[in-house]
């Protein structure tokens, strides 16, 4: 007991001795105790590390990490010499942040005589708590510059692009134009837009605290993809005077509107599509929607006389008929239910086939294109490519009409024949000519040259498809036969065209009104004609929709063609042939 | 057996400066065989060496760091340096390629060319080389004279044109003479270029205008 007693007490006594003293014990705990503490220690470690780890670590990375967007540069729009028809270029929007413009009003005086813009619609853009406000879009670099300069408060800047057309108007209804957004609308902007605008980049790298790229952070960078240029067939200096003569003439004859077509007959190649009135395409919302439209490509008129180059080559290339050939014109035909007559009243006519041509006889084309039928003079039109599309692709082109051979009536032949009953566009009136020009062989026309990609490579459209449609000895007769029209006796005296050989074809066809669906009293004058008529290197056609000074398409449309063409012919620098026209007889001996 | 005592007299003699000295004095008067060993001597590195290798590693890497954040500082500066330049240069490209644009758009050199008193070519003509052959039919450009053709002289010609930035035509000169023979009728004659290479190539010209 007493040992037991005595080593209670020691026991009782000596328990606190050994917790804080025995130095062993006091170990194994401390050893216990930090293994536990390291051991969560390693265990959050290896949660971090290896469990958690990528995830956290790229997280972090997206943090630092930003992505630019770098805009691809817009492809210029070029004429057939690479001369700018449209181009962008640099451009800064003025943007404001409102709650750093303390003094609104002084602000805005400052900027509205660099900016042209009104000083009181500038402070009411300036006052407010929006940190984000567009003063101006589009100024120039150097504006910016000037208000950079005036160190103004909350005042920032923003970098895009401007389109501009330099040539303002010229050839507007060819290049068409681009909306707010920098994306084409209308013509070949909005046709060849992906093309146009290529491929946006982008920049993604580490950024620090301040904004700035960490050096050796990682960043990837795709370049942007610039767009294509497009190098058009149009002759810049062409265009300009083909679209200042129509606008001059739409004008001076208080007609609606006017197209003139300026091709190369051989190669097929447009060198000049103008229509008046037309538009800025800098400022497309102040024209009117007819305005904005391409005219030669999307307007659908009755061709009237001009068609009846395709009736009378028909009935040459079918054998049925030469120049010479006699034709009685009566002083009208009955056909159907309908008597036809000729523009001005005659009474009975000797013509020949070429005199059926110089002097536009309905009567005689009619009884002319009887002696090959209905059925051969459809499928002639549709190999001069008439309702058909013109293969140029432009937006809101239309390819005309023709009722299918077993829909006409009695009277759609005769009609057909001299060119009513039937709708084309310009285009296909030039094509018509092109291909007599061409000695027969029709080629599809085209409106752009080549496309130039951003690496210098240079992308040339499909081969023009061509199509015989008559023979070379028909296309040289029927060429004489124009130059008759605008010789002596002819309708169209004034295409004449001194020291050159000119053949073509006028054409007044009435127009339909639309409310009432019957010919009123409007017409469509024309004038398409080729140059020099024994070797033909230009052809030229000229439309007045409407006049009310004037109304026959060789008084109206004849000296449009005639100055076009004459500068064409010394812009090309197309010397004359020096050869002599034939003298074909127009009547003969009755 | 040979490197035995070799050894032991080099190891006699290493170990013999530090025994003698531990036992100096003590020798004479205790047994040969025992000695007092001093503690064995550790060569101790010295402190101050340590520090300068460890302040030279510290200063190397602090002054690697400083070398390669100011180069990057550098190269950052020179970045920004260049870029600004670029868009400077992109600035001045897109403001003259504009000016470039406008000023060589049709309607500004229609302009340009009216107001030096020119007029658009009625009716294209063409002279055959080498045989002189005129092709077409030329005409007097149509409008009313500014200048007449005896002011328009050799100095004078070319003194109008230059005075509004355009350079003169090379080698063009005005026959007075030829125009002389027309004035005072108060009808437009056309001033005749002479060409002096054309010349020399034994071709002559009418001094009329050819109608």
């Amino acid at each position: 007991m007493s040992a037991n007693r005595g080593g209670q007490n020691f026991s009782e006594y000596g328990t606190a001795r050994i917790d804080l003293g025995n130095t062993r014990r006091r170990g194994t705990i401390l050893i216990v105790v930090s293994t536990l503490i390291l051991m969560i220690f390693a265990g959050r470690l290896i949660d971090l590390q290896a469990v958690q780890g990528n995830k956290l670590a790229s997280a972090a990375l997206d943090q630092r990490l930003t992505t630019v967007k770098l805009p691809a540069e817009r492809g210029s729009i070029l004429d057939s010499s690479g001369a700018p028809l449209a181009i962008t270029v640099e451009a800064k929007n003025v943007t404001a942040d409102q709650t750093m413009v303390t003094d609104p009003i002084f602000v805005a005086q400052a900027l509205s005589p660099i900016l042209g813009a009104d000083a009181d619609i500038l402070a009411n853009r300036l006052t407010g708590e929006r940190r984000f406000m567009y003063l101006a879009k589009e100024v120039t670099p150097q504006t910016w510059e000037q208000i950079s300069a005036l160190r103004l408060p909350g005042i920032f800047s923003e970098d895009t692009s401007r389109r501009i057309y330099p040539a303002g108007e010229l050839a507007a209804n060819v290049i068409g134009f681009v909306g707010a957004q920098g994306s084409g609308l209308g013509g070949y902007e909005y046709a060849f837009n992906d093309q146009l605008s290529g491929t946006p980049g982008e920049s993604t790298y580490e950024r620090g605290s301040g904004g700035r790229a960490i050096p050796t952070g990682s960043s990837v960078r795709v370049d942007a993809q610039p767009g294509v240029d497009i190098e058009l067939t149009i002759d810049r200096d062409i265009q300009y005077f083909a679209q200042k003569e129509i606008a001059l003439a739409v004008q001076n004859s208080g007609a609606i509107d006017g197209t003139v077509v300026v091709m190369d007959p051989q190669s097929g190649q447009i060198l000049a599509l103008a229509t008046a009135p037309t538009f800025d395409p800098s400022n497309p919302t102040q024209g009117t929607q007819k305005n904005l439209n391409n005219r030669p490509l999307t307007s659908a008129f009755e061709p009237g006389s001009t068609s009846k180059v395709m009736t009378l080559a028909a009935v040459i290339n079918e054998g049925a008929a030469t120049p010479y050939t006699p034709i009685k014109v009566p002083k009208f035909l009955l056909r159907g239910d309908k008597e036809f007559h000729d523009s001005t009243p005659h009474g009975t006519l000797n013509l020949t086939l070429s005199g059926v041509m110089a002097k536009s006889s309905n009567i005689g084309t009619i009884l002319a294109a009887e002696r090959i039928g209905g059925k051969k003079l459809s499928k002639y039109l549709e190999r001069f490519g008439i309702g058909q599309p013109t293969g140029l692709g432009f937006p809101g082109e239309t390819s005309g009409f023709v009722p299918e051979y077993k829909d006409w009536s009695p009277t759609s032949f005769p009609t057909i024949a001299f060119g009513q009953g039937l709708s084309v566009n310009a285009v296909q009136v030039a094509s018509v000519f092109s291909t007599i020009a061409n000695d027969g062989l029709r080629v599809e026309p085209s409106l752009v040259q080549k496309i130039v990609h951003a690496d210098g490579s240079v992308e040339e459209p499909e081969a023009p498809v061509t199509t015989r449609v008559v023979s070379r000895e028909t296309a040289i007769q029927v060429r004489a036969m124009l130059e008759s029209v605008v010789g002596e006796g002819g309708t169209a005296t004034n295409a004449k065209i001194p020291g050159y050989r000119v053949g073509g074809k006028t054409g007044t066809a009435q127009v339909v009104d639309e409310r009432t669906g019957e010919y009123s009293e409007e017409v469509i004058a024309s004038f398409a004609g080729m140059v020099p008529a024994d070797d033909p290197q230009l052809v030229v056609t000229v439309f007045i929709s409407q006049p009310r000074n004037g109304r026959y398409g060789g008084e109206l449309g004849g000296p449009v063609f005639k100055k076009v063409a004459q500068y064409a012919l010394g812009a090309l620098e197309i010397p004359p042939t020096g050869s002599r026209s034939p003298k074909l007889a127009l009547t003969f001996g009755g | 057996m040979s490197a035995a005592p070799h050894l032991e007299h080099s190891l006699n003699h290493s170990t013999e400066s530090a025994t003698e000295y531990a036992t100096r004095g003590v020798r004479k008067r205790t047994r040969e065989n025992l000695r007092l060993v001093a503690p064995m001597r550790v060569r101790k590195a010295s402190r101050g060496m340590f520090v300068v290798v460890l302040a030279s590693i510290l200063g190397v890497g602090f002054f690697g760091m400083l070398l390669i954040n100011t180069t990057l500082a550098q190269g950052a500066f020179t970045l920004s340096e260049l870029r600004s330049t670029q868009t400077e240069l992109n600035r001045m490209e897109a403001t003259l390629i504009e000016s470039v644009a406008a000023l060589a758009a049709p309607t500004a050199l229609e302009e340009k060319a009216r107001s030096l008193g020119m007029v658009p070519s009625s009716t294209p003509a063409f002279i055959q080389i080498p045989s002189g052959k005129v092709l077409g039919k030329p005409r007097p450009a149509p409008g009313n004279r500014v200048a007449t053709p005896a002011d328009a002289t050799v100095g004078e010609g070319v003194e109008a044109p230059s005075s509004s930035g355009l350079p003169p035509a090379l080698g063009q000169t005005y026959d007075p003479a030829a125009s002389d023979a027309k004035r005072g009728t108060g009808e437009w004659s056309e001033p005749t270029l002479i060409d002096s290479r054309v010349i020399s190539e034994d071709l002559s010209f009418d001094s009329n205008p050819v109608q």
